[in-house]
């Protein structure tokens, strides 16, 4: 508590001495939203109109529920059909692109990795190039010891490279992993052999959708500078 | 207008063979440097720097005596790479000012200036003269009626000459500027011969008569007024550095230092010409006379130097030679530099060749076979498929059938798959023993048989079954002729 009362008597001290000169940066406005619409109905609506550009979006999947991998399979179809293109870093190869359509799979980046670590690096370089629309970081499978031994500044790092761009990350897990998430969706369902059968759309609509964390929803933090003034 | 009297223009790099070798070394041009020539039988210098000279280093010394007379010498050796790179340097400039360009010797140039719109004046030679420094070939220019006097007034300029009345230039010219031959000056100094235009008095009969063929090639050299074809030559295909490295490389950092200048270099080459870099070849020869070479092709060709290097320098981080190297080429094939129209609807590749940068250091990370855009293989074979490069800058075609997925769950592989033990009842699988679970099986489907390549060592054949275990979860378990296996799990 003292050292806070400090901090904002030393702010009032260089307001005072140099006002017209020195400001303290003004809170970050929320960015205007971009969104990129997955067509899933009820995805888009939990996250307000889609996977938002420049923010990190975690999808969690328990380990007992299944559709994760529908979910992601639907949006390499959709990003493909409007002429996008996905970077999907596959955390520990378990993608299966059989069944997808050729002219699909022209328009996904596959990576393949081994291990979670890679995948975090795989997305600091795919983050830097910045010109995948959307990047698909796909942690489900990977082992909990594994993912925990990803340090919190890492996701700070993801977070802080997919700010400034257009690209929307999406990070797939089984458990709350990403501390920066701008929103955290639980999603899944309970199917049965029968459901090897159905139709695909028809099980994407038996896909549940929970917001657990949506940070533009929150009100926006009171400027620094009011405690300043 | 350009005066009647300048229509060709001659280049002329003094001491041509020394700057080939110092183009990639410009830092040493202010020391005293030594050019010897291997070829020769007996090593003489050849070629000195201006400190050299000032120090007392003469051309024909050998190595001792000319470190008897600087200390501080270095000491270099021709090369023939080098000097080709030069010459390409040289000409490419050249033909950056003028499409009729001749190589006439080693180090000198002669452009035809016919129908070139002017002014062609010392401006427009400095401009010759700047870019040529660009590329760190210092030059003179000289400018007269025929190419042999263009030549004449090259060697004398500071560094530009334009020939303006024929008798009085020569009348001024140093006789030793047209190089005879030791005896022949001698003679023509015995004379009292001192200047080219007093030479030119004598007549070429009575040159003819006293000095035989030797003089009259002088005297015609000197009188420079024959107005002679240009042999022309044609722009090479192929832009090239080359270096030789008196000392054995062993590190990345020496090797990139080098390289950034070649490909500095290369870039304002082309960008001379109008061309754009398609193609890199890098070539190092090591230490055992054996090649590493590497092509790099360039997804939008580009004469940034920026970006030419970093892809050399991503490569060159996950090389290791198994000898040190001893000399390094770096080739570029040109190409016209593509117009990028980004798309209205469907967003292409902002920055193709960053894009492709970002591909290689995701192979260096993971591998080759790692990265990529799935491609199926024509066979039933399960998971069978392999990887190439995405090109996703060119034009897409939408899938007319829009959302039309597979029937079913996603199948999550586990590669490679996971051994099981299985417990069959009645053909049925009833419990699962694996790594990821280990339990009752509550449902299963199948066998689903398939086999292929029965005519091949690697044929394959399998009973593949989906399975529902106690704790809900669906997945895919194949028996094989080595056992039973978790393919997958349904997600």
């Amino acid at each position: 508590m003292v050292a806070a009362q400090n901090i904002v008597q030393l702010r009032q001290l260089l307001a005072q001495r140099f006002g017209g000169v020195w400001s303290l940066p003004e809170a970050p406005q929320p960015k205007p939203a971009h969104y990129i619409a997955t067509g899933l109905p009820q995805l888009d609506e939990a996250l307000g109109g889609g996977l938002p550009k420049g923010n990190l979006t975690e999808l969690l999947c328990p380990i007992r529920q299944m559709g994760s991998g529908l979910v992601l399979r639907w949006l390499v179809q959709q990003l493909s059909c409007r002429g996008l293109w996905l970077a999907l870093i596959d955390g520990l190869d378990s993608f299966d692109p059989a069944g997808l359509e050729q002219a699909t799979l022209a328009r996904l980046l596959w990576v393949r990795c081994q291990q979670a670590i890679q995948a975090i690096q795989a997305a600091d370089l795919l983050l830097r190039d910045s010109q995948a629309p959307v990047v698909v970081l796909d942690l489900r499978l990977n082992p909990a010891q594994h993912l925990r031994a990803i340090p919190h500044s890492a996701w700070y790092r993801l977070q802080r490279l997919v700010d400034p761009t257009e690209t929307a990350l999406v990070v797939l897990t089984a458990q709350p992993w990403v501390s920066t998430a701008q929103a955290r969706v639980e999603l899944g369902g309970r199917f049965g052999l029968d459901a090897l059968d159905q139709d695909a759309s028809g099980l994407l609509a038996r896909v549940q959708v929970k917001v657990l964390l949506h940070r533009a929803a929150a009100q926006p933090a009171e400027p620094l500078v009011a405690h300043a003034s | 207008m350009q005066a009647e009297s300048t229509q060709f223009a001659a280049i002329y790099l003094p001491d041509f063979f020394l700057q080939a070798v110092l183009r990639a070394e410009p830092e040493l041009r202010s020391c005293p440097v030594i050019l010897l020539d291997p070829q020769q039988p007996k090593a003489g210098v050849v070629q000195m720097t201006h400190t050299a000279r000032q120090a007392g280093v003469v051309e024909g010394m050998t190595p001792p005596q000319a470190m008897a007379r600087c200390a501080s010498l270095h000491i270099r050796h021709r090369v023939p790479a080098e000097e080709q790179a030069a010459t390409d340097a040289l000409l490419q400039c050249a033909w950056a000012f003028s499409p009729v360009v001749e190589a006439t010797a080693p180090g000198v140039c002669t452009l035809d200036l016919a129908g070139l719109p002017g002014p062609l004046d010392a401006t427009w030679a400095q401009g010759l003269i700047d870019q040529l420094a660009r590329l760190h070939l210092q030059a003179r220019v000289g400018m007269a009626a025929t190419p042999d006097l263009a030549l004449l007034a090259a060697r004398c300029a500071r560094p530009f000459l334009a020939v303006q009345d024929v008798e009085v230039f020569l009348a001024n010219l140093p006789i030793e500027s047209l190089e005879p031959g030791a005896d022949l000056l001698r003679l023509l100094r015995k004379w009292g011969i001192r200047t080219a235009g007093q030479f030119c008095g004598l007549g070429k009969s009575q040159v003819a008569e006293r000095l035989g063929p030797d003089g009259v090639a002088l005297w015609e050299r000197a009188c420079a007024q024959r107005l002679r074809p240009l042999r022309r030559v044609q722009p090479p295909a192929v832009f090239e550095e080359a270096m030789e490295f008196e000392r054995e490389v062993e590190s990345l950092e020496p090797l990139l230092f080098v390289l950034g200048r070649f490909v500095g270099q290369l870039a304002q080459r082309l960008a001379l010409a109008g061309l754009a870099a398609a193609q890199l070849e890098l070539r190092l020869r090591l230490a055992d006379g054996t090649q590493y070479q590497r092509l790099f092709n360039i997804p939008a060709p580009t004469t940034d130097p920026t970006v030419l290097l970093r892809m050399l320098q991503t490569h060159l981080e996950t090389v290791r030679t198994p000898q040190p190297i001893t000399a390094l080429f770096l080739q570029v094939t040109p190409a016209r530099p593509a117009g990028h129209q980004l798309g209205l609807f469907q967003p292409a590749l902002r920055d193709p060749n960053q894009f492709h940068e970002t591909l290689m250091r995701l192979t260096a990370l993971l591998g080759a076979d790692r990265v990529g855009t799935p491609v199926l293989e024509w066979s039933h074979r399960p998971d069978a498929f392999r990887l190439q490069v995405p090109r996703f800058d060119a034009a897409h075609t939408s899938s007319s059938s829009a959302g039309a997925l597979p029937p079913g769950l996603s199948l999550r592989r586990f590669r490679p798959p996971i051994p099981a033990t299985v417990q069959v009842r009645d053909g049925q699988p009833m419990f699962l023993c694996a790594d990821r679970f280990n339990g009752p099986i509550v449902a299963a489907r199948g066998p689903w048989r398939t086999s292929g390549q029965w005519w091949d060592p690697n044929c394959w054949q399998r009973d593949e079954w989906d399975v529902q275990t106690a704790d809900g979860r669906l997945y895919r378990l194949s028996l094989q002729p080595t056992g039973w296996f978790l393919e997958g799990l349904y997600d």
